[in-house]
């Protein structure tokens, strides 16, 4: 059990990324990232709906009829969408704000019916409940470091704390946002590149060295 | 056929099902989350940095006099609220602006006080301009002038909504200016009618 977590999170936050590697999600992260703190409030709002509704289309899983599962997926996606909107427009009325659309967008987020249809429907419960965490923090991750990236080079600041007086404008718009993305998945393809590298490398010398024993 | 019939039913029972559980739950949690629009507006708009301010009561809107966006004014306040700060009484005026050729729908906040019917602040909190850079500084620079109508009408009186005298320089970004304009005229009539109760002329 403790190696499936393990796996699931290397999955979520590394191998997997939604954001990064699967490059799915991608009108939030483009426009939300102009600040970090977005990043970190859609991140969680991401992160609750996907735990949540991995857990119940999983335990459903053998009752949803496969004609109707999207529609199904779509129901108890929304509602969870739902209770996160209320619940934010309640306690974090400016962070509700700051999301806009993107946040009752989340329904049709690629990220969360894909692990819904990937992962949750063909999974027992707890392995989906943590495929949803980890996929989820991998999204806030990623959000939240191209939030600080843009915040600080655009605004000279960090979490709305003013660094410097510097500002590069172009990075506060759509374009300095794609510019941010492409730059973040050529980073992340890099030292991934090099991390699968090393821990086949690593497998390989195991490999001999129980042939060689 | 059988199959196919039952296969069918169990399709629209589970999602009924489904349907119905989602619903319970939202209706469950619906009276401890939900915030009424007109505190979410409150909220989000209603910011007037003042010393010891108290809290932003939402005041019955007059309808009569309120209006709608599609009305010949363009204009129509969609909130009035109240806030006693020290010995002073605040009334904030949320104004909705109808949208118009390239610009989207505007909201203004404009804030008076009581003692001398005095505009004391205004902000443009929905900016609905579009278009790239000069449109947006210019709508910038509009949203300012507003600032500069406390220059001209200082107290509010029976002139002060039916003036056209007034006028910012419309150089660019016509519509949003007229959006000011109109936002303030609709602003200043009713707080003249309703909060002063000067009566609809």
């Amino acid at each position: 059990m403790k190696n499936k977590v393990k796996d699931l999170a290397l999955d979520g936050v590394l191998r997997q990324n939604p954001t990064l590697k699967l490059v799915l999600g991608t009108c939030p992260t483009l426009a939300l990232t102009t600040a970090a703190m977005n990043g970190v409030g859609m991140g969680l709002a991401v992160t609750f709906v996907l735990m949540c509704s991995n857990v119940i289309i999983s335990s459903l899983r053998n009752i949803i009829p496969s004609r109707v599962r999207i529609p199904a997926y779509i129901l108890i996606i929304a509602t969870f969408v739902t209770i996160v909107r209320m619940f934010l427009n309640k306690f974090a009325p400016t962070i509700a704000t700051a999301m806009g659309p993107y946040l009752p967008l989340i329904v049709v987020n690629c990220i969360i019916l894909g692990r819904a249809e990937a992962f949750a429907s063909k999974n027992p419960v707890l392995d989906s409940m943590f495929d949803g965490i980890f996929m989820g923090l991998g999204f806030m991750l990623a959000i939240t470091l191209m939030g600080a990236f843009r915040e600080i080079l655009g605004a000279g600041a960090i979490f709305g704390v003013k660094l410097w007086d510097f500002k590069i404008e172009f990075f506060t718009h759509a374009s300095g946002a794609l510019f941010t993305y492409a730059i973040f998945i050529a980073l992340f393809t890099y030292f991934s590149g090099l991390y699968s590298k090393k821990s086949k490398q690593k497998t390989l010398q195991k490999d001999k060295k129980e042939v060689e024993a | 056929m059988a199959n196919k019939k039952e296969s069918t039913l169990r399709c629209v029972l589970v999602l009924s099902v489904i349907a119905v559980v989602c619903g319970v739950l939202l209706a469950v949690l619906n009276p401890l989350l939900y915030v009424a629009p007109s505190a979410e507006d409150i909220s989000n708009y209603f910011d007037l940095p003042v010393e010891n301010p108290g809290e932003w009561k939402v005041v019955d809107l007059n309808s009569e006099h309120a209006g709608k966006t599609t009305d010949k004014s363009g204009a129509a306040v969609s909130l009035v609220a109240q806030m006693q700060a020290g010995e002073e009484t605040y009334y904030g005026l949320l104004i909705t602006t109808k949208a118009s050729g390239n610009l989207s729908e505007c909201k203004f906040v404009m804030f008076f006080t009581k003692s001398d019917n005095k505009l004391v602040d205004a902000k443009m909190t929905v900016d609905g301009s579009s278009g790239g850079k000069y449109t947006y500084e210019s709508a910038a620079a509009a949203s300012e002038n507003v600032k500069k109508f406390e220059e001209y009408y200082v107290v509010i009186n029976s002139a002060t909504q039916f003036d056209t005298d007034y006028s910012i320089p419309k150089v660019g970004a016509t519509l949003t200016l007229t959006a000011v304009d109109n936002a303030f005229k609709k602003a200043a009539y009713y707080y003249y009618n309703v909060i002063m109760g000067g009566g609809a002329q």
